[in-house]
């Protein structure tokens, strides 16, 4: 525990300088995500059209009709890029989200009690780590059926067990604390001093881990939709639309181009800001 | 010594460990230990770290059940996990101020839980009792708002006795309370605790392995040495004739001022419990030990209100004697 002194004494504690390169990436970073959740909030405000609007405009390059020209089946691409935001944010959210609250709680369980459920916790988290997530991912998609349900499903399955890794070695070491067995004295029952103690101060690795995961799911999503496999024909998703644009990458680059570079934005400010989490916070342990 | 708050009979506590990769054994932390505290009074536990000092205090106030034996409070057998009403009335003083709050919580926060969970005051009365237990504690208004990580050691240590004082106890367990601070904090939370005694009547038993300070504040003593009691009584009898070599040994080790002879020094390391020597646990390193001491168990050797567990008690000079002329309760009559 580091304690800093109120006035600048010898300890002051010295924070390591960020360099200018990286706080600069930091705060665009925030920007650019701010920016991209307000789009997709306000997406029906801002569209220019109904993004599953037919028309006869098709295949347009961008111009002053459409920003972004149209694909194949005339609808604006950058009204449909807004709505994917959509799509892609929540799914990201929950794809992310969802695997966190089970394995958080699992995991703390099994190591707040201790015993046979933590022994199982291991051997299962064991088993895990030599599966290869990716290709089971793909197959329990394949398998469930496309769509967001599914999808959630799979990520859920699949992703629940390295938060509760995590969890677990955090509790192990709050578990000790004095204030938790102080707690558990001044009468709270054991579940209590669990979540009121020994969880709030376990949580920080796992919302660093969260940050990591959740642009690892943007492009898992991606990917599935790619692959036909995520959310349903005709909804507009980034993977989705980058796999509509394929046959005609070579002729009309903005349907690949706009929402393949808004995947790859998306994801690394999300990396970054999971960066930044990571590194702050030592400070105070 | 007026009625007994806490006693505590042939109390043996174990925890596993593994030797090796499979075998698993149980080491005797506790072992058949006797204690009782009369209320109002401050009992002083030394021994090396250990010797299962912390272990007796884990299960004294709950947190550890006993392999055997009991605890009892006020006379009644606790069960060995205890309801929320029991817990509140035996508290603990942890010794590392860093870890005894939890980092989130404010000091308001901190003291508002239990008298919320215990319903103590009205809701509307949280703030003020909290206000009160921190002045009874020395700190004040300005402290409320206060996250751990703000306050100085001493500070800490004194909210947490303010927390523990929150569900009204009527005894303190105080685990090495003031080892991790400065000395002038130190002696300040002792005053405090003896302060507390004074004024509200609360039992403290005081673990420590700092004599000199047990002398200070403490009304009895009782010495460990690897899981055992091996001497007990009020501290004016026991520092001015310790009866048993290890209190000697203890004693001698404290450094003072105008000491005439030369400290005894005990040969060696403090055995591990998972090898407990037969007789008396101490014969190893005993500067008088005889061949006696590592056939049999010792005795108990009473003088007043002194307990004593050896073959010679209060009598370094035995090594002239023939052992085998030396029976159990030699003792009580003469000095040494």
């Amino acid at each position: 525990m580091t304690v800093s002194p109120p006035a600048s004494g010898p300890d002051v504690v010295v924070k390591p300088r960020a360099s200018r390169a990286r706080l600069w990436t930091r705060s665009a970073a925030a920007w650019l995500l701010a920016l991209t959740i307000l789009a997709a909030v306000f997406a029906p405000l801002l569209a220019p059209a109904d993004p599953g609007q037919l028309t006869l405009d098709q295949l347009q390059p961008p111009g002053a009709d459409h920003l972004l020209g149209t694909d194949a089946l005339g609808r604006d691409v950058l009204s449909r890029l807004l709505f994917a935001l959509r799509t892609d944010l929540m799914l990201m959210v929950f794809a992310a989200g969802l695997p966190m609250l089970i394995g958080t709680l699992i995991g703390a369980v099994a190591a707040y009690y201790g015993g046979v459920l933590d022994a199982a916790l291991r051997w299962v988290a064991d088993i895990f780590q030599a599966l290869p997530v990716y290709v089971l991912l793909i197959a329990l998609v394949f398998v469930l059926g496309p769509g967001t349900s599914s999808l959630l499903v799979a990520f859920s399955v699949l992703g629940w067990v390295v938060y509760a890794r995590l969890i677990r070695t955090e509790v192990r070491r709050v578990r000790e604390q004095e204030y938790v067995s102080a707690g558990y004295l001044l009468g709270l029952s054991r579940t209590a001093v669990l979540f009121k103690h020994v969880l709030p101060n376990s949580l920080r690795q796992s919302f660093v881990y969260l940050a990591t995961d959740m642009g690892m799911a943007l492009q898992g999503i991606a990917v599935l939709s790619f692959f036909g496999l995520g959310v349903k024909a005709g909804t507009p998703e980034l993977g989705a639309m980058v796999s509509e644009a394929q046959l005609y990458l070579r002729s009309h680059w903005w349907l690949a181009a706009f929402p393949g570079v808004t995947i790859v934005i998306l994801g690394s400010s999300v990396a970054a800001l999971g960066d930044r989490l990571s590194g702050r916070g030592e400070v105070g342990r | 010594m007026s009625r007994r708050v806490i006693e505590v009979e042939g109390l043996v506590a174990e925890y596993p460990v593994r030797v090796g990769f499979f075998r698993r054994r149980r080491v005797r932390a506790v072992d058949a230990v006797d204690l009782h505290l009369g209320r109002g009074e401050i009992l002083g536990l030394v021994g090396e770290s250990g010797c299962g000092k912390s272990t007796l205090a884990r299960v004294v106030v709950g947190l550890a059940s006993p392999s055997a034996g009991r605890v009892l409070l006020d006379g009644v057998p606790v069960p060995s996990r205890r309801p929320p009403e029991m817990r509140r009335r035996v508290q603990m003083i942890y010794q590392d101020p860093g870890s005894s709050l939890n980092p989130r919580r404010t000091v308001l926060q901190t003291l508002a839980e239990p008298l919320r969970r215990h319903r103590l005051v009205p809701a509307e009365g949280i703030e003020g009792r909290a206000l009160e237990l921190l002045e009874m504690v020395g700190l004040g208004r300005r402290q409320l708002p206060a996250l751990p990580r703000e306050l100085s050691g001493g500070q800490r240590q004194r909210v947490a006795i303010a927390r523990a004082l929150a569900v009204e106890p009527e005894v303190l367990v105080a685990d090495e309370a003031v080892a991790a601070l400065d000395a002038s904090v130190a002696g300040a939370v002792l005053n405090l605790l003896r302060d507390l005694r004074d004024r509200l009547g609360l039992t403290v038993l005081f673990i420590s392995h700092d004599l000199a300070v047990v002398r200070g504040l403490c009304d009895r003593v009782a010495v460990m040495y690897l899981g055992s009691v091996v001497e007990e009584g009020p501290v004016s009898e026991v520092f001015a004739q310790p009866g048993h070599p290890y209190t000697r040994v203890l004693l001698d080790a404290v450094p003072s001022r105008g000491r005439r002879h030369p400290g005894v020094a005990v040969r060696g390391e403090p055995p591990s419990p998972l090898h407990i020597p037969s007789g008396c646990r101490f014969h190893p390193r005993c500067p008088e030990a005889t061949a006696l001491c590592g056939e049999s168990n010792p005795p108990e050797a009473r003088r007043n209100a002194q307990r004593v567990m050896c073959h010679f008690a209060w009598r370094p000079e035995h090594a002239a004697e023939p052992h085998g002329q030396v029976s159990a309760r030699t003792s009580p009559t003469r000095t040494a």
